[in-house]
């Protein structure tokens, strides 16, 4: 390696040996950021150029030496975040393997790691850039074209961007049921003949407001009656929440469903079935 | 940098511009209307998000080495179990689906940039990174293509960018999620450097590209099942020129070592890593009819973009837009080579990677008969782009060649966000509502079973880490959700507590075992309301929530489905 850095301006950034040094020496200035100032805006930006960006620009360094002209410098930047990205899973585990994963080790890492192959880049590349080609990249838009089609597209990313993320539809009344404590565990499945059995129904009023009938029936299985238990005129007002206690009558033997129906704009049914059965037969 | 002309801004400022608005179009479309939505492009990856909070939480990535010595997930997950602290290994992460223990890279991924970057997991695999850097490297190499024309038609390269941002919803649907997108940029930057061989001559550039695709096994099954056909494909069509006499143009065609080497690599590890096993075991449990695939429980992106007749019209417009090109060249090689004519580098290279493609499409329709639409369509389109751009550049001068790629590229502007903001499920505020009530009512350590999207965001917002899923059989499909009769269910209920039904599985379809399923009947969603077995708590019209309350002595009525481990 003989002679020094060549800073003529005939060269692209990418292909520069300041960007070797910058891919090298990026992890150092995170690693800081991570032990002093670990929340700061910067961190994301300053993560991704050394997750994606960094380890690819000096790993292809070292295959395509700088200076050369062996890439160009959209090449050089798709291909070092490529590898940068293909890279980073393989070197988390590692060193979650030896050290255990942490964002301290894992930058200590490769702040340790890419100066190394940096250097190995440094003796592959040329210290004088080569030549600059005498006419201009034909695939590179002119600027009035390249202005125009990045004009269209945010324009259009705009649009996009305003089809609202969230639909703005309007929250719907509901309606629950639910055991003598409010939750859904202490519904009972079978009870023993007489004893007397609690539930609790919750009416939930959409955005728009609930004004309706709550009716709730006992429909017993083996004579199919609809046996009426509550009949209850409601009018909530917006997102209001009515619990209502119910205290059904004693249920003789048998499979029975208490059927809760929420009659108006926007009917609702719960139900659950409750068998009354003989201990032994339980 | 290279001279310019007057009033022109350096060359490399006018690529980081386009490049640029492009990257940003190709997220705008990838994530519209879906950028804050639970129901996000990372339903598939919760539980590697999980995995990556967890390594960020405890200082350790949890990975199950058994599987570097058995060949088993069944036998190789307890310690991995116990490691994550899900002793059911929840949801997807049966033996069957495996995306939870045997893939360790994208839960590495995820961590990686979050514990850089300071995003939460959630947040970083809703970045479409895989497809920001698609969009970036298909224009390199559109640039490398058309670098040897002049005039307007190399210029056209910078259409590629925006072609694949806009170009194809299929694309742009799989590409915002993180794990099939970053795996597919190994194949993409394969691609890259044989160009770079075959139209440079440059001589490291297929052992680049070689090397990265070892990484496959660990990281995505999907494309390295298509990475192994791929290679076929370029087996066949140099075995096909070599019975045809037709000399190959020097760099293009792969050796056969490693046309070999490549596919069986990836098979032995992928049998090794007990992945292969288990996808012959899913295949075969699929393939008794391809039941779980047929048409009326719905395929692939069947009810995902295709479940109306203008969807289709519009979806497979856009697709024979993009790929007429290609095929089309493709052909043609084909033609030649049959006829013993010399051939040309970019067309050897089209008809080579187009017979992967169509062989990986093959395997797939007859093992578990998804379409081309799902994967090969998606995994060709930056292909095709490059295809469309190189024959219209060398024939730009023509001015119908120029009309023609205008109107077309108008179209696919139109097309691809229309089709990619309906596809998803739209998570409504009754969602919203049900889950929350949930989350207030239910126990977290509750065992809950719900279509695909409404278990992901139970488990990632909500908390329930028992969200569990069937084994993909024949029954589920044609029982549990299309089959009008409540007393069949009832083994299917017997693995859960709760049981959610989101109101769209009869509207808009539901997801399960992977891809959207087409709506259900009226009769096959009221059964459940009509089971004696399970007890409704909640309604809002929108999402019912069910209790499940089994009789022992209907236990044993109907055949049991195979449990979820």
């Amino acid at each position: 390696m003989v002679g020094r850095i060549d800073s003529s301006p005939q060269r692209p950034f990418l292909d520069s040996w300041a960007s070797l040094a910058l891919a090298a020496l990026a992890p150092v200035p995170l690693l800081a950021t991570l032990l002093l100032v670990p929340h700061a805006s910067w961190r994301v930006p300053l993560g991704f150029l050394v997750l994606l960006w960094a380890p690819g620009h000096v790993v292809l360094a070292l295959v395509y030496p700088l200076g050369a002209g062996a890439l160009r410098p959209l090449e050089r930047a798709a291909l070092s975040l490529v590898l940068g990205l293909l890279a980073a899973p393989v070197a988390a585990l590692l060193v979650s393997a030896a050290w255990g994963f942490r964002a301290e080790a894992l930058a200590a890492a490769y702040a340790a790691a890419l100066p190394l192959l940096a250097l190995g880049a440094a003796s592959r590349g040329r210290w004088r850039a080569a030549p600059a080609r005498e006419r201009p990249d034909p695939t590179v838009p002119s600027t009035g074209v390249a202005v125009a089609l990045a004009g269209g597209a945010l324009v259009l990313v705009a649009a996009l961007v305003a089809v609202p993320a969230f639909e703005a539809d309007a929250a719907p009344a509901s309606l629950a049921l639910l055991g003598a404590d409010g939750t859904p565990e202490s519904i009972p499945r079978e009870v023993a003949p007489g004893t007397p059995v609690g539930l609790q129904v919750e009416v939930t009023a959409g955005d728009t407001g609930f004004s309706g009938v709550l009716r709730v029936h006992v429909v017993s299985g083996a004579s199919a009656e609809a046996i009426p238990v509550l009949h209850r005129e409601l009018h909530l007002a917006s997102r209001h929440r009515e619990t209502v206690p119910l205290s059904l009558p004693l249920l003789p033997l048998g499979e029975h469903q208490i059927v809760v129906r929420l009659d108006g704009p926007e009917p609702r049914q719960v139900h659950a079935w409750i068998t009354v059965a003989e201990e032994e037969s339980r | 940098m290279r001279p310019r002309e007057a009033g022109e801004v350096p060359e490399g400022w006018r690529v980081a511009l386009v490049a640029t608005a492009a990257v940003l179009l190709f997220v705008a479309v990838s994530t519209i209307a879906r950028w804050d939505d639970p129901y996000g492009p990372n339903d598939w990856a919760f539980t590697h998000t999980f995995l990556a909070d967890l390594a960020l939480c405890t200082g350790e990535l949890p990975v199950n080495w058994g599987l570097l010595e058995e060949n088993s997930f069944a036998g190789t997950r307890g310690a991995f179990a116990e490691a994550t602290g899900l002793p059911r290994m929840t949801y997807y992460a049966v033996t069957v689906w495996h995306f939870w223990n045997g893939l360790p890279f994208h839960p590495a991924l995820v961590a990686a940039v979050s514990a850089f970057t300071g995003l939460s997991p959630e947040e970083v695999v809703r970045i479409p990174l895989g497809g920001i850097l698609a969009v970036v490297l298909g224009y390199a190499t559109a640039s490398l293509l058309l670098a040897r024309l002049q005039g307007a038609g190399a210029r056209l390269a910078v259409a590629v960018p925006f072609l694949l941002a806009v170009g194809s919803a299929p694309f742009a649907l799989d590409l915002r999620v993180t794990m099939p997108s970053v795996t597919l940029l190994a194949v993409l930057l394969l691609l890259h450097l044989m160009l770079r061989r075959a139209l440079l001559g440059d001589r490291i550039a297929l052992a680049l590209g070689l090397a990265p695709l070892a990484l496959l096994p660990f990281w995505y099954y999907t494309v390295s099942y298509f990475t192994i056909l791929l290679f076929g494909g370029f087996l066949l069509f140099t075995v096909a020129a070599r019975l045809r006499r037709v000399p190959l143009p020097t760099g293009v065609n792969v050796p056969v070592a490693a046309c070999i080497v490549v596919p069986v690599f990836l098979v032995v590890v992928l049998a090794h890593n007990g992945a292969l096993t288990s996808h012959l075991h899913m295949a075969s449990l699929l393939a008794a009819d391809n039941a779980v695939a047929t048409a009326e429980a719905g395929s692939d992106y069947d009810s995902h973009l295709n479940r109306d007749l203008w969807r289709s019209l519009l979806l497979y417009a856009a697709l024979g837009l993009l790929f007429l090109p290609l095929v089309a060249a493709s052909l043609h090689v084909g033609w030649r080579l049959l006829r013993g004519e010399p051939l040309d580098p970019l067309g050897v290279l089209l008809a080579q990677w187009s017979l992967g493609g169509l062989l990986f499409s093959g395997l797939l329709l007859s093992t578990v008969g998804i379409s081309f639409l799902n994967r090969t369509a998606i995994y060709l389109a930056p292909l095709a782009a490059l295809a469309a751009v190189a024959l219209a550049a060398h024939a730009w001068e023509r001015p119908a060649v120029r009309r023609a790629f205008l109107a077309g590229g108008a179209a696919l502007l139109v097309i691809a966000p229309l089709l990619v903001a309906t596809a998803a499920p739209a998570y409504t505020r009754g969602d919203q509502e049900a889950f929350e009530w949930m989350a207030d009512r239910v126990p977290r350590n509750a065992t809950v079973y719900g279509s695909l999207e409404a278990a992901s965001v139970l488990f990632r917002v909500h908390g329930f880490r028992e969200v569990n899923a069937f084994q993909p059989t024949r029954a589920v499909l044609e029982t549990f959700w299309y089959g009008e009769n409540p007393e069949a269910i009832v083994p299917f209920l017997l693995s859960f507590e709760y049981v959610v039904m989101r109101d769209d599985a009869r509207h808009t379809g539901f997801e399960e075992f992977g891809p959207a399923r087409e709506p259900v009947s009226e009769a096959a969603y009221e059964k459940f309301s009509k089971s004696p077995d399970l007890q409704r708590l909640f309604d809002n019209g929108e999402v019912q929530v069910y209790q499940v309350a089994v009789k022992p002595e209907r236990i044993d009525r109907g055949p049991r489905p195979p449990a979820a481990p």
